[in-house]
């Protein structure tokens, strides 16, 4: 992949996986002051609740996507490797980004419309803390949009490392 | 309809034999069966909702909790230290190190109710330990993917528990079921472990000679920060503190606490685990979220209901349907998530199954076992997976490893049919 | 002619009374009022979305009917959250013809076709009671204070902090062990559901009297599908539908009554409030009921109209 490209994806995608990171470590954190505050003092933390599973949850599965391919983290079978990675110019590869770029592009496209229209209409639960949540919906296509461009562009420049890097 | 479901599992073999990644294999697949079955709107309707719906749910925070428990241990070298230890202790012994993985599991699982949850921990602790004293890679790697399936069945367990309030069966009792059947499991395993290592000793070097006591009790000094958060943990649950569910999040504070304090881990060490256990999660998560697509996928084609119909339609022995019912569970498990193939399946096979005068808490114990042995059969076997990333050891070489486990696995199936008082003697006592 | 397949899909399992009093009469009853020219499948157990999804996929034609929680919705369909308040009926049978009533009139626009679904049939469950682990008497709502009671949904929680009560929310997967162990000391809950989970092998005592709010289902039908339907289908759809409606909700009743009679059999303690106890709860309830028409006049919803329009519904 031509360097400025990498460069442009690579850096969205620690962004993203930052943002993930961060999820990971404040459901932690929020899990842990509502059981121990219920526990402890009678108090647990309202809300933690639909924190956690409205956002931090699809935070971290779908902001952490990008990057997590892009570092060779999903699992895949290698039974075939050797031999696939001998055919010039790696159709397969190419094959598999074209399949994937278009699902993922897709996905994205469907879920932002989704996402779109739930802030047009600034859908607010009701309860003791409302949660907005429109803002539970725009991390789907966020995640899966910057997967799709990656994936587009490993149609014309297909990875040439099957197993990840690391 | 069939012949849609038999197509896309097909172009899912493809597709994950030209290597692309198994979550897109599965949103691939299960998108375009959609297409195909129902046409666009239920395509669209289900691609922008199904992937979301599944990961926002709090019982399955539970997942990236204990992986990060899991990292801040490792981090903070104390995994590390517990298999030294162990090593110190048992590693004279032929496969001394998998052992103390199984001793490991068994407490993971006392703890965990996700198999997924206690493969990853298991491997990113012991792993490394085992490959430093030179085990290889298909025989560690491949034990650490069975032992981590030891949580689905060992209390407190997610795929009990959702037996239990799909069927109306008693939650309760089906936990004290399912202890004597994981202690069976946990045995076979290391029955295993002893016959691999001996008829090929290369698989677990020993260590040159016996340790020292002296040094051997010298090795416990880093290892009980770690038992003792294990045993709090525990308490914990049990004492009703804390719910399964939030354990893994109060644990992994707990080991970022006791590292801070203790020492043992600086801020690139924090940074590292985070952004570890997070990749790992997201992996895992990623899944989950994609197989939800190819799951109503086959829910709308009606593929198992109509199998279940026919099998109710036969009018053969009960017996026999029980064991088509479990073979399909098995054949199911090559494909599906466990919990997926329970969701899929229980509201047509529990009926049939139960009004044919079989023991539901007994039926529990069985549904769960085949759905834990579909854990680690290829080609979707969700633990394997999880040990492969997790160790960066290639999934045809844990595959490999996992075999002589299956072997026994079936095995220990086939006990728990034959002797249902392993499954109902403890639930009678109560 | 040609055959009229519709999709229904819900969150019970087939043995739960949830489905055995909706989703399989209305299929076997409109198969067979139609001469078998409709087939109705069913897709129980969250099968096709989850609980909280269910809304999505009759409104993306995921499916062409669902039973829809309005628990999961409070944010696409807020003003229909007003039915599960707590205090607004005793009899839940009045309550669902009540709560069908609006939601085919004063809703049916602005919650309903803005959603792109109709509402076919409704139902609430009977008044919710408070049960407990260990607790045998409750003479005094002081007696709550502290209490950690699991609430299931966001109204639930602002209905056991009216009471003084500490609400926790617990995933109902959790809840067994939670009470048995003690994490939480009761539960606000239906008494025919808590079979479903098997909580009367955890409770001491249950109240019987008690109206600490409701749950409400809708059967939704995709507007696009309903439209669609040649005349005769809509009409046999309709007339199910109706019937169920009424059906279900005595059914439901019913169950609630028989669940008395097996927690009593038990050994569960069945605690009828003094009318003094009674009225404490009602006056500290009212603020649940303030806080509802806050948020949605907040919003710019008529929330008091539509609670007034309910209420005389209720009274009809
Ligand atoms: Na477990
Ligand atoms: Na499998």
């Amino acid at each position: 992949m031509p360097r400025p490209l990498e460069r442009a994806l690579s850096f969205f995608d620690r962004i993203f996986m930052a943002i993930a990171q961060l999820a990971i470590f404040v459901m932690m954190l929020s899990i842990s002051v509502d059981a121990l505050g219920r526990y402890l003092f009678n108090r647990p933390l309202q809300g933690s609740f639909e924190f956690t599973t409205l956002y931090l949850m699809v935070i971290l599965t779908f902001l952490g996507l990008p990057a997590t391919y892009a570092s060779g983290g999903h699992i895949r079978l290698d039974v075939l490797k050797p031999w696939l990675a001998r055919i010039p110019g790696n159709p397969v590869e190419r094959v598999n980004a074209l399949i994937a770029a278009g699902i993922f592009g897709f996905l994205a496209w469907h879920s932002g419309i989704e996402a779109v229209s739930k802030f047009i209409d600034r859908d607010t639960s009701f309860g003791v803390i409302q949660f907005p949540l429109y803002w539970s919906y725009v991390w789907v296509p966020l995640g899966c949009g910057l997967l799709a461009l990656r994936l587009a562009v490993e149609i014309v420049f297909p990875r040439s490392d099957l197993e990840g890097d690391e | 309809m069939v012949s849609v479901a038999v197509g896309m599992t097909l172009l899912l073999f493809v597709l994950l034999l030209a290597g692309m990644p198994v979550a897109f294999t599965m949103l691939t697949t299960g998108a375009l069966g959609l297409y195909l079955t129902g046409g666009i709107y239920p395509l669209i309707g289900v691609i922008k909702t199904a992937p979301y719906e599944h990961v926002t749910s709090y019982t399955l925070s539970t997942l990236p909790m204990f992986v990060l428990m899991a990292e801040f241990l490792t981090a903070g070298r104390f995994t590390r230290d517990l298999f030294a230890a162990s090593h110190k202790w048992l590693g004279h012994m032929r496969g001394g190190i998998a052992y103390a993985a199984v001793a490991g599991g068994v407490m993971l699982s006392a703890v965990s109710g996700s198999s997924t949850a206690a493969a990853g921990t298991l491997a990113a602790a012991a792993h490394p330990e085992m490959r430093r004293y030179g085990y290889n890679d298909s025989f560690s790697t491949g034990a650490l993917a069975v032992i981590g399936t030891l949580a689905i069945m060992i209390p407190p367990s997610i795929g009990l528990v959702l037996f239990g309030v799909f069927t109306e069966t008693s939650v309760g009792a089906l936990l004290m079921a399912g202890l004597l059947p994981g202690a069976l499991t946990a045995a076979s395993y290391a029955l295993t472990i002893a016959f691999i290592v001996r008829r090929n000793p290369d698989a677990a070097p020993t260590a040159a000679e016996p340790v020292s006591m002296r040094e051997r009790i010298f090795g416990l000094k880093t290892v009980w920060p770690i038992l003792l958060l294990m045993g709090s943990m525990i308490a914990a649950i049990y004492s009703g503190a804390i719910t399964p569910t939030e354990v893994g999040a109060v644990g992994a504070l707990a080991a970022l606490v006791i590292a801070i304090v203790m020492r043992r881990m600086g801020w690139s060490d924090f940074l590292h685990a985070l952004s570890a256990a997070t990749r790992n999660s997201a992996m895992i998560l990623a899944i989950i979220a994609c197989s939800a697509v190819f799951g109503i996928f086959l829910t709308l084609t009606g593929v198992t209901q109509n199998l279940l119909m026919a099998i109710q339609a036969a009018d053969v022995p009960p017996f026999v349907v029980l064991l088509c019912v479990l073979l399909m569970l098995l054949v199911l498990g090559f494909f599906l998530d466990q919990l997926a193939i329970l969701v899929l399946t229980l509201p047509l096979t529990f009926p049939l199954l139960a009004g044919l005068g079989y023991e539901p808490v007994w039926l529990g114990i069985l549904f769960v076992k085949a759905a834990e042995i579909g854990l680690i059969t290829p080609p979707m076997g969700i633990n394997v997976f999880v040990v492969a990333s997790t160790t960066k050891v290639t999934v045809g070489k844990v595959f490999r490893g996992v075999w002589p486990f299956v072997l026994v696995e079936l095995i220990v199936l086939a006990l728990l049919i034959a002797f249902p008082a392993i499954s109902l003697w403890l639930p009678g006592r109560m | 002619q040609e055959k009229i397949v519709l999709k229904y899909a819900d969150q019970f399992p087939l043995t739960h009374a949830g489905s055995k009093l909706s989703a399989q009469p209305f299929k076997q009853m409109v198969e067979e009022r139609s001469a078998g020219r409709i087939e109705v499948q069913l897709y129980p157990a969250e099968q096709l979305a989850k609980a909280a999804g269910l809304l999505d996929a009759v409104r993306n034609r995921v499916t062409d009917i669902a039973m829809v929680g309005v628990v999961y919705v409070s944010d696409r369909m807020p003003l229909t959250s007003a039915v599960e308040l707590p205090g607004l009926f005793t009899d839940s049978v009045a309550g669902s013809i009540a709560f069908t009533k609006l939601a085919q009139n004063e809703l049916l626009e602005s919650e309903y076709l803005r959603n792109g679904v109709r509402p076919l049939f409704t139902m609430v469950t009977p008044p919710y009671q408070a049960m407990f682990a260990k607790k045998t008497e409750l003479n005094d709502v002081s007696e709550l204070e502290g209490v950690k009671m699991r609430a299931a949904g966001a109204t639930g929680e602002l209905i056991a902090s009216s009471l003084g009560a500490v609400p926790v929310r617990v995933p109902a997967s959790d809840l067994y062990l939670a009470l048995e162990r003690g994490t939480v000391d009761g539960a606000n809950y239906n008494p025919p559901s808590l079979f479903a989970y098997k909580i009367e092998e955890v409770l001491s005592s249950i109240t019987t009297n008690a109206s600490l709010g409701t749950v409400a289902f809708a059967a939704l039908v995709n507007e696009d599908v309903w439209q669609g339907l040649p005349e005769d289908a809509r009409k046999v759809v309709s007339e199910v539908a109706t019937e169920i409606g009424e059906t279900m909700a005595a059914g439901f009743k019913e169950q609630t009554g028989s669940a008395y009679d097996k927690l009593e059999e038990l050994g569960i303690k069945l605690i009828e409030l003094s009318p003094e106890t009674q009225a404490q709860f009602t006056e500290k309830l009212q603020s649940v009921e303030a806080e509802w028409v806050k948020q949605m006049e907040g919003r710019g919803l008529p929330g008091q109209a539509t609670l007034d329009a309910y209420r005389s519904y209720l009274q009809e």
